[in-house]
């Protein structure tokens, strides 16, 4: 691989990595919680109908005129959070009010969040809005030399990427230092006893959730209108970041910070087989890598069941504030 | 819910009764022909697209002969037994006709005409109809070939347009195709496609020698990203212009970004990439479906009528290809000219066919001219059927005569493939 | 507990968990969620294409019964018996509160398995070798696939749920690297294989599967109702602590459990390929581990409600797919919608089941309580007028009996301290000294009544400083425990 070429891997590894990190970032916030949310995959389809639905509405209402590029980033990012937070809601809702069960619950939403989410997505027309794509490709409009690595590595990235970077920092340091997470944290490890010390479980579990959401359903827009740069299509499986993303916070032990560094890891295993003379088998291998990379995470952290890298003790459990 | 159902049934009952005894689906001639088409994806794949587009068109044009309503279009039928089942649910709502778009819907459009004697089954891509001898069962492709060779050319005048300094200066110039899989049906479309470029550049006095082309597969017919990110490394890798045999607009958006000229396939992407789109290639698949409806309609056998391994050609109107001159330039003159060699390299391969596009003489494998090959024109992997034919003095690899869907697996030179894929 | 209650919100109704819930009432809320979902089935459909309300139901009908062809109701038939199969593969593992996820890789290992043997192998000659080669491979690998996450789960504790879930998509990504290495022609599917499928039987294709579904099923029931098995998988599901007590090998059961949950899902992927597909694609379980688990979850883990949820779901998703094709709409996205729905509304009755809203002003048992309480608080033990006590504990007992679904959680823990009140003393009263002093007096008279009175003084004590600890679960059974206790030392009840 030359050195260009190097170059070109790791920018796509970057780009790639975005949708990783606020999938990731977003699911972790809401399993500190104590909820498994498996319709993460319905979540971020329709965070991505939300955007693409947005930049639609935009482009009807000024039909040919030039593009605004502050609103075209603004309002995918605003209709993506509000309907993925929809999303969010239905299953807190299903889960704390209605107390079922969070894995049934979260297979029922992706079943049907996706179904949904494609059918609509499969409706809305194509128009202009692979201008919007190309048009917030890079934040900073300079147009590097193929080799060069800061450039190209650091600099050429949209909005999207640098916001994703900054939501997982600000969610590591929310999570470990705030008062508000360190509530969070203890409504996932021990809900009968944050409940006992006043915390209301149930509100944190809502919210938790539905913010957990909304980041996650920016992925789903990110992989849309930054690295399809705006070609979409209903079958363009976004659901299937889903489950990475929830394998990612499985890797990156429940840590907003490893987040970023993991979701690197993804987005490199998901581009290296384009840079690589691969055949069609050994292709297919690294999209194996990264479950399996997780599976093994998964082995090591439980064999040797250090206390920070365990998932959250009551994860999953419906918590009845009567059983105490 | 018991309840619900057991009313239903009773209703059903009643209704069935009828409803079985009108039930024929062998075609009557002079009655207008239900046709239905089974697809893989839905119209926001460019390529099944395609066959929709061709099919309504078809049937416009068609008129009282056909019956072709809304619920006869099954999309997001995969390549399993779902297929079957499709056709079965086609059988049932009384078509006569029934075609199908993906390779891997052959098995069980096979299976399903085995079950269904009195339904056609055309089934389009496919390679067992020769072998598999089932009589209501036809297999469907297009000399696409000679439409990718017009782009082709296209792309070599923009090669010479832009580029003329470096050609000039005996350079050598790069082209990247991002392919899907690495067998014949994308050799073939590669390998014709290039050897347009190629011909452009000797007609304006330019060496073979001086363009090269990298293909990169990504082993999937729909994979954006991949797309993408093929057209990417083979830019950074030097290509001044791609081209793409795959589904999606992974490849033509990373041209645009990069501000690169992109020949299309299926899809003409002049607004969606209004600075790189350049030209296109399709198969037009109305003459077919029109031929085949008439002849049932006429209740004329397929096998006679209509080739059962039927492969459209320009001149049937099967192949279709644009070109977007505004890209190349905007000079008049330099265009005119252009466009008068571009109409006599048509009228060529509309005679000629294959005699033009794979001239042996215009390619070499392995440094000497092709002489013999036994291509595979029965599916089973093994070349059995001399491809290598001489008329009128001039020796060509006779592409797309003994089988429907392409048979050209050659690898010749001047095209370098990054990987496999299978 | 109090302080908590004054700082939150407070709903003018409280939502509270019924106690028990008569059956009749169970299937009526059960059976209005059923109907809602087919009335807004039929509505969604008539939106998405106008007009088709009617032929809706008849063709949701019709994915049952289909008058052109009446042999697919063993189609029907079917599609309900795999998801009922996977159903009961994953009863087992749920049931013993070990969130086994991954059916849908276990089926998918099983195909490849099965799809690969046959490809390689099948000649038309030797169907029945390889039909039971993959036969007997599927379960195998299907039990491998589900017997790793077991063993780390057993020994290391590792989350079964994360675990088994990478599994699947390790499974499908599988069958994607087998595709690419055995299929060159492009295809991103096998062929269709022609030899090594299950026979038909009388002409009709899916007689064998269903057979093999009939019996395995039948099996089941067998396994989880009379075996010594299913009784130390329900105690281990109940209680890990309990099952340790009672001499059951924890570890054991969790991987024998998975076991059988691997070779129940891997049958099914052989069925699936042997006896429907004949081929194999990367999604060829088609989500089957998921609605499977969707099922088992529903059906309470119950044969007979899992059966009857795997027809339900089999009528939804075949009703809505020909629905959907004759309505002209995009048919895997409504049929999605459709299950999708179905579920969410069924899920949502779950609730309605579980639990009912109590308005304050009902709690008529409060009040009754609270005099109980006062009244008598300091009565002294052991004076006549404990019958008359008896005599109003047993009417309340029959008031709670008659009002148990509207009684409170508060109402009942109260009922239960005075259970626990009119049998121990007032807090005065008992001590350690009373106790001691008694004891002295035994040692002196050897009055057997005093013996008697040790006893329940000392059990009384020690009840009471549990009970305010504990959970109401284990209050109630800690007073049931308690009496049966009472009962056995010679006390009167």
């Amino acid at each position: 691989m030359t050195w260009t070429l190097f170059v070109a891997f790791l920018t796509r590894a970057i780009k790639a990595a975005t949708v990783f990190i606020f999938g990731s970032t977003g699911e972790t916030i809401t399993e500190k919680s104590g909820h498994l949310n498996m319709g993460t995959p319905g979540i971020m389809c329709m965070g991505a109908l939300g955007g693409i639905l947005g930049l639609r509405i935009y482009f009807d209402i000024i039909k040919t005129a030039e593009l605004n590029g502050f609103l075209v980033i603004l309002i995918p990012i605003v209709f993506s959070m509000i309907f993925a937070a929809i999303g969010g809601l239905i299953f807190a809702f299903f889960t704390v009010t209605l107390k079922c069960n969070h894995n049934v619950t979260g297979l029922t939403l992706t079943t049907f969040g996706v179904g949904l989410s494609c059918y609509f997505i499969g409706l809305i027309k194509t128009t202009r809005i692979n201008d919007a794509g190309l048009a917030i490709q890079s934040l900073f409009d300079v147009k590097w030399a193929d080799t060069d690595f800061f450039g190209n590595v650091l600099l050429s990235h949209s909005f999207f990427t640098y916001l994703a970077i900054i939501i997982a920092v600000l969610a590591a340091i929310f999570l470990s230092r705030t008062k508000i997470g360190l509530n969070l944290r203890a409504c996932g490890e021990n809900p009968a006893a944050a409940d006992a010390a006043g915390i209301n479980v149930d509100r944190y579990r809502y919210i938790a959730t539905i913010i957990g959401a909304a980041i996650s359903g920016l992925g789903g827009m990110a992989y849309e209108l930054d690295v399809l740069k705006g070609y979409f299509n209903a079958k363009d499986g976004v659901d299937a970041f889903g489950w990475l993303a929830l394998s990612l916070v499985i890797f990156s032990m429940w840590k907003p910070s490893i987040c970023i560094g993991a979701s690197f890891v993804f987005g490199a295993l998901q581009q290296i087989r384009f840079y690589l003379p691969l055949s069609s088998a050994q292709q297919q291998m690294f999209m194996l890598l990264p479950y399996v990379f997780t599976i093994i995470v998964l082995i090591l952290t439980s064999v040797f069941n250090k206390k920070n890298t365990q998932p959250p003790a009551a994860l999953g459990v419906t918590y009845f504030r009567e059983d105490r | 819910m018991k309840k619900v159902r057991l009313v239903s049934l009773l209703a059903l009952a009643a209704a069935s009764v009828a409803g079985l005894a009108g039930c024929d689906n062998a075609a009557k001639d002079g009655e207008a022909v239900k046709i239905g088409l089974i697809c893989l994806h839905d119209s926001s794949s460019t390529y099944d697209a395609n066959f929709i587009n061709a099919l309504n068109e078809a049937v416009k044009d068609l008129g009282k002969k056909v019956i072709f309503e809304k619920n006869c279009l099954l999309t997001g039928v995969a390549e399993d037994t779902s297929c079957f089942d499709a056709a079965k649910d086609l059988v049932e709502k009384g078509c006569k006709v029934i075609f199908a778009d993906s390779f891997g819907h052959q098995d069980h459009m096979l299976n399903a005409a085995k079950e269904f004697k009195d339904v056609q089954f055309c089934h389009a891509t496919g390679t067992n109809a020769k072998t598999a001898s089932q009589k209501n069962y036809h297999n469907a492709f297009a000399s696409i070939y000679q439409g990718r060779f017009l782009a082709g050319y296209a792309a070599g005048l923009k090669l010479v347009e832009d580029k003329k300094a470096d050609l000039d200066a005996q350079k050598a110039l790069k082209v990247g195709y991002v392919g899907a899989y690495t067998y014949a049906e994308v050799m073939s479309g590669y390998t014709s496609w290039f050897l347009g470029a190629r011909n452009a550049l000797r007609d304006y006095g330019y060496k073979n020698e001086q363009l090269t082309m990298d293909v990169s597969f990504t082993g999937s017919w729909y994979d954006p990203e991949g797309e993408g990110s093929a057209a990417d490394a083979l830019i950074k890798d030097g290509a001044v212009l791609i081209s793409q045999h795959a589904d999606s607009m992974g490849a033509p958006g990373t041209c645009e970004k990069a501000n690169v000229p992109n020949v299309t396939y299926n899809v003409e992407t002049k607004d969606e990439c209004p600075k790189t789109y350049l030209a296109y290639s399709r198969i037009n698949w109305a003459p077919y479906y029109k031929a085949v409806v008439n002849a049932v309609y006429e209740g004329k056998d397929i096998e006679n009528e209509v080739n059962a391994n039927w492969t459209g050609t320009v001149a049937t109107g099967s192949v279709e290809y644009n070109v977007n001159w505004d890209n190349l330039t905007k000079d008049a003159t330099k265009l005119a000219d252009y466009k008068a060699k571009f109409a006599a390299v048509e009228k060529e391969v509309k005679e000629k066919a294959a005699a033009k596009v794979f001239d042996c003489s215009t390619f070499t494998v392995e440094g000497k001219a092709l002489t013999t090959y036994k291509a595979d024109t029965d599916g089973d992997f093994q070349g059995e059927t001399e491809a290598i034919v001489t008329k009128d003095g001039v020796s060509f690899f006779n592409e797309s005569a003994d089988a429907s869907a392409p048979y050209f697996n050659v690898k010749i030179d001047g095209i370098s493939l990054k990987n496999e894929k299978f | 507990m109090e302080k908590q209650e004054k700082k939150r919100f407070k709903l003018p109704f409280h939502i509270v968990k019924r106690l028990d819930m008569p059956k009749k009432q169970y299937w009526i809320i059960k059976g209005i969620g059923f109907l809602v979902a087919f009335l807004l089935a039929g509505i969604l459909c008539n939106i998405l294409s106008p007009g088709s309300f009617g032929s809706f139901y008849q063709n949701m009908a019709y994915g049952v019964y289909n008058p052109r062809d009446p042999k697919e109701i063993f189609d029907f038939i079917e599609t309900a018996g795999l998801l009922i199969l996977v159903a009961f593969a994953l009863a087992p593992a749920f049931k013993m509160k070990f969130w086994n996820i991954g059916a849908e890789g276990q089926i998918s290992i099983a195909c490849l398995v099965t799809a690969g043997i046959t490809y390689f192998m099948a000649d038309g000659k030797n169907d029945a070798l390889v039909i039971f080669l993959c036969l007997f491979a599927s379960i195998l690998a299907g039990i491998i696939w589900a017997v790793i996450p077991a063993i780390f789960k057993a020994f290391f504790n590792t989350n079964e749920t994360l675990f088994t879930l990478m599994m699947n998509y390790v499974a499908t990504a599988l069958i994607s690297v087998c595709i690419a290495l055995w299929i060159t022609n492009g295809s991103q599917s096998f062929p269709f294989l022609n030899y090594g499928g299950l026979p038909k039987i009388f002409g009709i294709k899916y007689l064998f599967s269903i057979i093999i579904i009939v019996v395995v099923v039948a099996l089941m029931i067998v396994y989880l109702k009379k075996t010594k098995h299913g009784y130390e998988l329900s105690v281990v599901g109940a209680s890990v602590n309990t099952a340790r007590y009672v001499g059951i090998n924890v570890k054991k059961v969790i991987i024998r459990t998975m076991v059988l949950s691997g070779a129940l899902s891997g049958l099914v992927g052989f069925l699936l390929v042997a006896g429907h597909h004949h081929s194999l694609t990367a999604t060829l379980a088609d989500g089957r581990g998921f609605t499977g688990v969707l099922i088992a979850w529903l059906g309470q883990f119950q044969p007979g409600q899992m059966i009857m949820y795997g027809f339900l779901v089999a009528f939804f998703q075949r009703g809505s797919t020909k629905a959907a094709s004759y309505a002209a709409i995009s048919k895997t996205e409504f049929s999605a919608i459709v299950t999708g729905m179905f579920f969410l509304i069924v899920i949502a009755t779950e609730f309605f089941v579980s639990y009912h809203f109590l308005i304050e002003e009902d709690s008529k048992l409060k009040v009754f309580v609270e005099n109980v309480k006062t009244k008598y608080n300091n009565f002294m033990y052991g004076s006549n007028e404990v019958n008359v006590f008896r005599e109003n504990i047993i009417k309340s007992k029959n008031y709670v009996k008659s009002n148990a679904i509207y009684m409170d959680q508060n109402d009942f823990n109260n009922y239960l301290d005075v259970l626990v009140i009119i049998k121990a003393p007032s807090d005065e009263e008992v001590n350690k000294d009373i106790i001691n002093e008694r004891k002295k007096e035994y040692a002196l008279t050897k009055n057997e009544s005093l013996k008697a009175q040790i006893k329940e003084l000392e059990l009384s004590l020690k009840w009471k400083k549990y009970i305010n600890k504990k959970t109401v679960a284990t209050k109630k059974s800690l007073v049931k425990i308690y009496k049966k206790e009472v009962a056995r030392n010679g006390g009167s009840k």
